[in-house]
């Protein structure tokens, strides 16, 4: 093993990895943009955790907060915590933290082509890697990356390690990123829009991969998008984001056949199917995304939203349970949005 | 009625009718030279190899790929933003690729564009007014304010928002002047190269839905450019797939996504995730293995026999056939004008399977 972290991961008792009423604010010339605003999640073994939203809603600045990335100042921590396994990452002193990075959490991006270094060969980056974080020779460190590199359903391993990344495909740049977060057997994956910028077939190699190497490993992962196809298809469970916030949490299956907040109601309703054949028209959400330095009063989504009222105005609804489990909605109207998207289901 | 209840009747039978747009055999090439002083030409980009097809008046053709098969390419030579190396396009009975320069500009009234990137096509040093302005003075036409408030009014913007600089909209106000920029002189042919991918999903349907007003209203002719299949299967009424540079299969929508018999479309319709978690627990991904090859050096015969899950499953003999000769566009028994070019093509269901 790693050998680097003094956190016993086997204790049973708390969850893997726990964010817990996180705030991330940054100071701006236009006024606080809360891009974080009071969010909690957890994520276990083996499973995977979708944080959807659009752009802007918090869902990266979150996950990159967990692995130190978001710069302070201009960022403001005012509240919240993360916990691997029960211990405070964030209170933990930056070297100690350093250690965790990359070998317990690690983070495959969006863009492979930004997140590589162009003047260094591919298998010297997985090398390096794994030599930030395990005591061994130049020479096991390459061969290591070799495996991984073959792990990771690279053709002709021994080639590609000696490549610079602009001889690599888009997707083979994002399976040579995933080996170098694979180098050190994390336990928690953040997989930050990892096939946004791909094409569908290659979409569906990489997913693939993920969910085999989940298998293999139990690694927890985080799946962040704003695609609802990738996360109907890939995700356990799944926290819907919008300005900053979580407004609605629960099983895929909750989220997408009985969803209880107006924001998911509307992203579900606006979507065309490729199952079915033509929508007279699509049902868009009215207006844009509010700023994250103006967010409206009350609950965030309300100027938007058909089913708002007065008692939408006031305060931000707080996330509670709608049916017992773990199913839960920020949204003064979950009855009304629960009876419209019964209706909806039935017309179809 | 709304532009797709309209539509939907115009995709088919419409074979007696002249098509607005006519592309026949288009080929376009870019040289790879090579050489410090004395540049030598040493291979081909077969970017585009080969493409036929026809739009008729007021339907939306989607062109369908992945990145590099030659959609925007080809859209692009079709319009003459890129000069086609070979074929010939004809808009509304006009031989696009026989105009000289002056013909050429006047021509451009006719076919517009609409790109992919609001953030990157608009120039951030103009106003919207300057910007939709100079629209009407480049093809020598008559603008004052009235005009520009009433393009504005069309796409969904306020007349105020005229005298703003792009940087002052969010994405989806900048494609919706995207859009009125290429709407502003009635053209009869729009391109939507992935008008709606840099959108977020809750924006995508409000512009998904102009387009379809604006075709209704102005009875627009499209071709839409696009990664998308759900988009697709929403707006277009007739697709073709693109793979490294030819149309593999062209069919009327419903027929092309319930019917597919190329195994590339098949694999391309199934590699696409449905927000729907139990139809996704059921249906089976076709995974493709490796990625496109180098459109400089396509595979003989069919260019997708590298790649292709149906050539793994044949026999020595029949794959013999998919190496050396490459297979032309077979009619698909049963379905109107539906097309594909594969020698052992066949129906797999993969929408819900």
């Amino acid at each position: 093993m790693t050998g680097s972290a003094d956190i016993d991961l086997d204790g049973p008792s708390a969850p893997l990895l726990e964010v817990r009423d996180l705030k991330v604010h940054f100071k701006t010339d236009y006024g606080i943009v809360k891009a974080v605003d009071g969010v909690s999640w957890h994520v276990n073994e083996g499973e995977t955790l979708a944080i959807v939203g659009e752009s802007g809603s918090g869902k990266s600045v979150s996950a990159m907060t967990i692995l130190g990335l978001v710069p302070a100042p201009p960022a403001t921590f005012p509240s919240g915590d993360v916990f691997l396994r029960g211990r405070s990452l964030l209170k933990m002193p930056e070297k100690q933290q350093r250690k965790l990075r990359g070998s317990q959490i690690s983070m495959i991006f969006q863009d492979p082509l930004t997140a590589l270094n162009p003047v260094f060969r591919v298998g010297d980056q997985i090398a390096e890697m794994v030599r930030a974080h395990q005591d061994v020779s130049k020479h096991t460190a390459k061969k290591r990356a070799l495996d991984l590199l073959g792990e990771v359903g690279i053709p002709n391993p021994a080639v590609r390690l000696n490549q610079y990344p602009h001889e690599f495909s888009g997707g083979m740049r994002q399976r040579a990123m995933i080996a170098m977060a694979l180098a050190n057997d994390p336990h928690v994956l953040l997989a930050d829009e990892p096939t946004t910028a791909l094409d569908v077939t290659v979409q569906a190699q990489i997913m693939a991969l993920l969910e085999k190497l989940q298998e293999d490993r139990n690694t927890a992962i985080v799946l962040i998008t704003h695609d609802l196809g990738v996360v109907a298809s890939y995700a356990d469970r799944i926290n819907v984001m919008y300005a900053g916030r979580i407004v609605e949490s629960g099983t895929a299956d909750e989220i997408f056949y009985e969803p209880r907040h107006a924001y998911t109601f509307g992203l579900l309703s606006s979507l065309p199917r490729m199952d079915k054949a033509r929508q007279l028209r699509l049902e868009p959400i009215k207006g844009i995304p509010p700023s994250l330095a103006k967010v409206p009063q009350g609950c965030p989504f309300n100027p938007r939203c058909t089913f708002a009222t007065d008692a939408c105005l006031s305060e931000v609804p707080a996330l509670v349970s709608v049916n017992g489990a773990d199913h839960s909605a920020a949204c003064v109207h979950s009855d009304r949005v629960a009876m419209a998207h019964e209706e909806r289901a039935a017309a179809q | 009625m709304t532009a797709a209840a309209e539509q939907g009747g115009t995709g088919t039978a419409e074979a007696t009718r002249q098509p607005m747009l006519e592309v026949d055999n288009l080929v376009k090439h870019f040289p790879i030279r090579s050489g410090v002083f004395f540049k030598r030409t040493i291979g081909q980009v077969k970017a585009v190899d080969g493409v036929s097809l026809n739009v008729y008046k007021g339907q939306t053709v989607a062109l369908v790929g992945e990145s590099g098969c030659g959609k925007s390419t080809t859209a692009r030579s079709i319009m003459r933003l890129l000069e086609p190396t070979s074929g010939r396009v004809t808009l509304d009975g006009v031989d696009v690729t026989a105009l000289g320069k002056q013909q050429l500009r006047k021509a451009r009234r006719d076919m517009q564009i609409v790109f992919q990137d609001p953030y990157a096509s608009l120039n951030p040093r103009m106003t919207i007014r300057q910007i939709l302005s100079e629209k009407y003075q480049l093809l020598g036409a008559e603008v004052n304010r009235k005009t520009i408030s009433d393009l504005l009014d069309t796409v969904g913007l306020a007349e105020e928002y005229a005298d703003r600089y792009p940087h002052e909209f969010s994405g989806g106000q900048r494609q919706r002047i995207g859009i009125a920029r290429a709407i502003a002189m009635n053209p009869k042919f729009v391109v939507l190269d992935e008008p709606v991918s840099a959108l977020d999903v809750s924006i995508q349907a409000q512009v998904v839905n102009l387009l379809e007003d604006l075709q209704d209203e102005l009875e627009l002719t499209y071709l839409f450019i696009a990664h998308d299949l759900s988009v697709v299967r929403h707006i277009a009424d007739r697709v073709a797939v693109m793979y490294l540079g030819s149309i593999v299969e062209i069919a009327d929508r419903d027929d092309l996504f319930d019917r597919p018999h190329h195994p590339y479309t098949q694999a391309l319709i199934s590699a696409v995730p449905i927000p729907d978690p139990k139809l996704e627990r059921r249906r089976e991904r076709i995974v493709l293995r490796g990625d496109v090859p180098n459109p400089a050096n396509p595979p003989s015969g069919c260019r997708f026999r590298t790649r292709c899950w149906k050539f793994e499953q044949l026999s020595e003999s029949d794959q013999r056939r998919c190496i050396e000769e490459p297979p032309p566009l077979y009619d698909v028994p049963g379905g109107t004008g539906h097309q594909a070019s594969c020698h052992f093509a066949s129906l797999r269901e993969v929408v819900r399977a």
